[in-house]
């Protein structure tokens, strides 16, 4: 994928992507990894980056991903709903090497398909796949569920740098852009919690 | 002193005077004991009533300042007691939680606590105006916290009344006057995680004192961060806070009225918040959580007595 360097070309799309999954799966590793490929806007380490932006070009648009990290605030309720409430787009990262973790990601799925909007891309990332020798989950367990779940699946490996420019397009392949950047345009919503957002219908979309 | 040991303190008295017939020397002693005793006993008369007094009044009576401050010192003092080793290896999410970092534990608890007393002090009221009055009520405790730079509290009720179970009380909200609405928005924005946290750590920055931090936001941090020195900078900042003292009092009535309220967890208050105004348009369905996080308040408020 391309990474954009000089933002004043186009307008880009603002997509709200939330990352969940227990501690110590590496979701914020694979955060830095798509983050830091583009050198110019990350010169500083981030202090354990909570919200980070990357942009990126998918089919001739741009979109900006805003990336929430709830790590290390799990156990905050209220904090993780809020985090993933109007999110776009989530990543649910499991560790390969440790079923547990698989068992923590399903239950946030069920949770972001019980409480996010309708419109939400999800997708599962089994991280650490450099470290077949140690693997507690195998692939076709993980990718028949996504396929019953209508998640999108990939294995990455943030060490390795392994499929994760790849997951963040899948992503935004998937993302409705046409009725996005038609609502950012009337709306121009820059903040993720904003009191407004009462008015508008995110929530009562959740109909399910 | 406990009026029990007192009470059997002057019985003892009074039975040995009887038995050893010797007046002068108990006499002294034996008043002393009494007027203790006497006084003691005001003085729980005066705090029983104040308690029954508070307990039985309304959130709305309550002075929005005070319960600021309140909040504000029972944090610091749960603060306070956070170890070093308690930021190892993000312990506190981890299932054994209460042994390998006990006070961010708590900490935790008592911020889940706090979400829970501000979401039902405004759903246990009858009508959307009411509930319009207290969410009016803890924008201004909003106002205060930020004021008192305490930050940790501030993203608790600020949290409280943003999350789905308050947030979705439509005819509540529309009775919100819109400069509530718009404190909201602007304090919120000083404890958001936007720019990770960059407004808060901004104001940080100049070391304000007294001041409590977002605790989630180094708990973050220190889930990230690898290197030692990144590490020690982080951990010097939080140690810097972690000293503030408040220079109020403890009101002992006030603290019993805001710990002794039922505990409710996401869940549960989401079901309570759609009981209190149904949607038309379809629910959404409750929480998934798993409730292993229940605070324990109990706990908290021996610790708290044990420090006064």
């Amino acid at each position: 994928m391309e990474m954009i360097s000089s933002p004043s070309m186009l307008k880009p799309i603002q997509i709200k992507l939330v990352l969940l999954g227990e501690a110590a799966v590496g979701k914020s590793s694979l955060v830095l990894r798509f983050v830091n490929n583009d050198y110019q806007e990350n010169k500083e380490p981030t202090i354990g980056a909570a919200f980070l932006t990357q942009k990126c070009k998918v089919q001739d648009k741009i979109i900006k991903f805003e990336i929430w990290d709830t790590a290390g605030q799990e156990r905050f309720h209220s904090l993780a709903p809020m985090y993933y409430r109007n999110a776009q787009a989530a990543i649910v990262v499991y560790d390969i090497t440790n079923s547990d973790s698989f068992d923590r990601a399903k239950s946030w799925v069920k949770e972001l398909q019980r409480q996010a909007t309708n419109e939400i891309v999800v997708a599962l990332a089994g991280n650490k796949c450099d470290l077949h020798d140690s693997r507690q989950v195998e692939s076709e367990v993980a990718s028949s569920y996504s396929s019953e779940k209508g998640l999108l699946f990939l294995e990455t490996s943030a060490k390795e740098n392994e499929n994760v420019n790849h997951l963040f397009k899948e992503i935004a392949k998937k993302l409705p852009l046409e009725s996005f950047s038609k609502k950012q345009v009337e709306e121009q919503t820059q903040n993720s919690i904003n009191i407004t957002r009462r008015q508008d219908s995110s929530i009562s979309q959740c109909s399910c | 002193m406990d009026i029990m040991k007192l009470e059997n303190e002057i019985e003892f008295i009074q039975l040995e005077s009887k038995n050893k017939n010797q007046k002068t020397s108990f006499l002294p002693k034996l008043r002393n004991c009494l007027e203790t005793y006497e006084i003691l006993k005001v003085k729980r008369g005066a705090i029983q009533t104040k308690v029954a007094n508070i307990t039985e009044k309304k959130i709305i009576d309550l002075d929005p300042k005070l319960l600021a401050k309140q909040i504000t010192l029972i944090d610091i003092e749960i603060l306070r007691r956070v170890q070093e080793h308690e930021f190892k290896d993000s312990n506190w999410t981890k299932m054994n939680r209460m042994n390998l970092s006990p006070n961010i534990s708590q900490n935790i608890d008592f911020f889940n606590y706090m979400i829970s007393f501000v979401q039902l002090s405004i759903l246990t009221q009858d009508d959307p105006g009411k509930r319009a009055n207290v969410i009016q009520f803890f924008v201004n405790v909003c106002q205060h916290l930020s004021e008192l730079c305490s930050f940790n509290m501030l993203k608790c009720v600020v949290t409280s009344l943003l999350d789905l179970p308050i947030n979705r009380l439509n005819s509540t909200w529309a009775r919100v006057s819109k400069s509530s609405c718009s404190a909201l928005e602007a304090l919120s924005k000083l404890v958001s995680e936007e720019n990770n946290f960059g407004y808060l750590r901004g104001l940080l920055k100049r070391r304000p004192s007294p001041a409590i931090p977002f605790l989630g936001m180094f708990l973050h941090d220190f889930s990230e961060l690898e290197k030692p020195e990144q590490r020690q900078e982080a951990m010097d900042l939080f140690m810097y806070f972690k000293g503030s003292q408040y220079p109020f009092q403890h009101d002992d009535s006030l603290q019993y009225f805001i710990l002794t309220k039922p505990f409710h967890s996401p869940k549960d208050m989401f079901n309570i918040s759609v009981k209190v105004e149904p949607d038309l348009k379809g629910n959404p369905p409750p929480y998934s959580f798993d409730d292993d996080n229940s605070p324990d308040i109990e706990t908290l408020m021996h610790e708290l007595n044990k420090l006064k």
